[in-house]
């Protein structure tokens, strides 16, 4: 059973789609890093998860059960914006956690705080952008969650922070919890997460394991004598994503098969066939950019 | 979570009880200051004259000259009059309405947290009941502060002896109250679906309030105007509370012409269901 | 100090360089017959990168039986007794390497040849002496 199902999730305003037909799961102990950019549906899709949002459409559970208020004794949820209450200190929050949840370690509160040098009698009004979420990270995982859904866990954090949330993550996911987490940071995601998911435009464009992927996704690259040319069939390759075509240079982005492809391109007796890695980064980035036909000239 | 609200509420009495404890302090203060330097020189001429003067609007002290001194003393004591309860529990009941606004859009207040209060264990039932509960005892506990104050500041004047507890005090304080519960749960009601905005209501009902009262004596515009407003003061708490004083006996009028335990029961019956739709509000809002 | 070097940006998956690099471990001897490796939990925060990773190329090194795994125990690189599996498995990545290069030399034009000559120039310099016959090096 997954900790996290999503299943055909979908909520329409109006006329627009924030979160269409997207079905995500995530295993227990696994971490998934959900990307995407700005508007891709992202925090909307946690919202619909935690019942913050009314979907549209579609299934959601969390080990196997709609969510409750129970649900949130063994999940902690980090939102996009700060939500903390200004006029209160960082002690009055603990005290809160402590007063709110069962689990809540008051030692390892104590452990977290000084990690990120949190001074317990300031307001959070008077705390920086990168501290109050620092305050909200701790909050987190003070309660010793099994389950983690963090919406963008280091905006406004520096980068050794940043390392601290990343070690946190990694740490509570290899003892058993399940992380499901949003960011910008690429760098985050290829090191904290073991499954990836690309969402654009409230779809997802891109789901499986990361390592996988970065093994399967990959540029076959074919330099010919004269005008390049792709072989019949190509273009309409499901393992193909695209193929690009410059002068002499064909290159075809593949999802799999980058071995076969090269050999079906080495058949057609270039100068050189090359393949090339792709990192997460441009596998992303190729993931969402927009409207890339299925072959055309670059 | 409920520690959130106990934390609140807690400010904002604390803040209420110091404003109204250094204004009540001041008052009496320069009233006992005024008694105290105030004295009138005498010859024997003067003996058996009761000098009066005036310490603050309306009120006055009073002093006979004693045999063998050469001023005389004032004090307030010596004039027959009484301080109804009624009036105390009244001034408390206004007082505690400016609280209860304060307190009303508590509710609003979590919907724009991102969903702080909603993603904890706690269900947003309990949660939300637990919330009017801290701030229906902040309230009362504002009324009761006040009047304990009332009771001190007559102490300190040394006017206590004037205290006058006739019965129809109850009935004051049970619609005063009412009518600040009724108003608190009016602007719960109306803000706890909202995600932002909850303090433009505050001020926007403290107007509506007020000058829906005046309004009612509007007959000149015809009976469809004037049975509107007769609807909309129905839901005006300051429609059902109002103070009158006659022979030292302080009670209250409504504007509808209720009897005060009328008033009583549509204040406290309104409060009640106008908190159950906020709560109901609150359970479907999407942050 | 943490033995291994691993780089999340690359385009090469984790688990392989992972997997790479405690076998270079072993080739080299930095990682001795019977040395036990870190606990996954305990690498993965050294690292910085996820435990499911690590478990995983702590499975194919298994696989290759580069290390050995005793529940309770824990993973411990394998005795003189299989050190014939880890040079196997070294030459494998040895063999990855050089059919990479000669790929990449090919794809550049240059024909079969004059990669061997390429090659063999480059075994004397990394090899210096031990090849008869080594033409001179031009200016």
């Amino acid at each position: 059973m997954n900790t996290i199902s999503i299943r055909n999730l979908t909520k329409r305003y109006g006329e627009q789609l924030a979160v269409d037909a997207l079905s995500l799961d995530v295993a227990p102990g696994s971490v998934c890093g959900l990307l995407g950019p700005n508007g891709a549906g992202k925090s909307t899709a946690f919202k619909c998860l935690l019942g913050l949002i009314r979907p549209t459409a579609g299934d959601l559970a969390i080990s196997g059960a709609p969510v409750t208020p129970a649900t949130f004794e063994t999940l902690a949820y980090l939102p996009e914006k700060n939500t903390l209450y200004e006029w209160m200190t960082v002690k009055e929050h603990f005290e809160l956690c402590r007063r709110t949840y069962a689990r809540f370690d008051a030692a390892r509160a104590s452990e977290l705080a000084a990690l990120f040098k949190l001074d317990s009698r300031k307001k959070i009004k008077r705390l920086s952008k990168g501290q109050a979420t620092a305050v909200a990270i701790a909050l987190a995982f003070a309660i010793r969650p099994e389950i983690l859904v963090l919406d963008e866990p280091s905006s406004g954090l520096d980068p050794i922070f940043q390392r601290t949330v990343l070690d946190l993550i990694i740490d509570a996911a290899a003892g058993g919890a399940t992380v499901l987490f949003s960011s910008h940071q690429i760098g985050q995601v290829e090191r904290a997460a073991d499954r990836v998911a690309v969402l654009r435009n409230g779809k997802l464009v891109l789901e499986g394991n990361l390592d996988t992927l970065k093994g399967d996704e990959k540029i076959v690259e074919a330099v010919f004598e004269m005008d390049a040319f792709s072989p019949n069939g190509l273009a309409s390759d499901p393992r193909v994503r695209r193929i690009v075509r410059n002068g002499r240079i064909l290159r075809a982005y593949v999802r799999s098969g980058s071995t076969e492809i090269a050999a079906e391109l080495e058949a057609l007796h270039p100068k050189s066939v090359s393949v090339y890695d792709l990192t997460l980064e441009d596998i992303f980035l190729g993931a969402v950019s927009d409207a890339a036909p299925a072959s055309g000239d670059a | 979570m409920g520690y959130v609200e106990y934390l609140r509420a807690r400010h904002a009495f604390t803040v209420f009880a110091i404003v109204l404890t250094a204004c009540i302090a001041f008052t009496d203060f320069s009233i006992l200051y005024g008694i105290h330097n105030a004295h009138v020189e005498h010859s024997s001429a003067n003996r058996d004259t009761t000098y009066t003067i005036s310490v603050a609007p309306g009120s006055k002290a009073h002093g006979k000259a004693a045999d063998d001194e050469d001023s005389v003393p004032i004090s307030l004591a010596d004039k027959d009059f009484t301080v109804p309860i009624g009036m105390l529990f009244g001034v408390a009941a206004y007082l505690a309405m400016v609280l209860a606004t304060i307190l009303g859009t508590s509710l609003n207040k979590e919907n724009s947290r991102g969903g702080f209060a909603f993603t904890k264990p706690i269900s947003r039932e309990r949660l939300a009941l637990t919330f009017i509960g801290i701030d229906l005892a902040a309230i009362v506990a504002a009324f009761s502060f006040t009047v304990l104050l009332g009771l001190a500041s007559l102490e300190v004047l040394g006017i206590f002896g004037k205290l006058a507890l006739e019965p129809g005090a109850a009935a004051v304080a049970a619609v005063g109250l009412g009518a600040a519960v009724m108003w608190y749960g009016l602007l719960q009601a109306a803000t706890s679906m909202r995600v932002a905005g909850g303090g433009l209501f505050v001020g926007l009902s403290w107007v509506l309030f007020f000058i829906m009262l005046p309004f009612y004596a509007i007959t000149f515009l015809g009976p469809i105007f004037h049975g509107l407003i007769v609807a909309i003061d129905f839901f005006n708490p300051l429609a059902y509370f109002a103070l009158v004083s006659h022979d030292d006996i302080v009670t209250t009028i409504s504007l509808l012409g209720f009897s005060p335990g009328t008033c009583i029961a549509i204040t406290w019956s309104l409060a009640t269901a106008a908190c159950i739709a906020a709560i109901y509000g609150w359970k479907r809002v999407e942050v | 100090m943490t033995i291994f070097l691993i780089d999340p940006r690359s385009g090469v998956p984790l688990y392989i360089q992972l997997v790479d690099q405690v076998k270079r471990a072993v080739a080299l001897g930095t990682l001795s017959p019977g040395e036990q490796l870190p606990t996954v939990k305990a690498l993965a925060l050294d690292l910085t990168i996820n435990a499911n990773t690590v478990a995983r190329a702590y499975r194919e090194l298994e696989r290759d039986r580069v290390i050995e795994t005793s529940p309770g125990r824990g993973s411990f690189v394998r005795t003189e007794s299989g050190s014939g599996e880890v040079r196997r498995a070294i030459e494998d990545v040895g063999a990855s390497v050089l059919a990479d290069a000669v790929r990449e030399t090919r794809s550049l034009g240059i024909g079969h040849a004059t990669v061997r000559a390429l090659f063999e120039r480059a075994l004397e310099r990394w090899f210096p002496g031990t090849l008869p016959d080594t033409p001179p090096e031009e200016t």
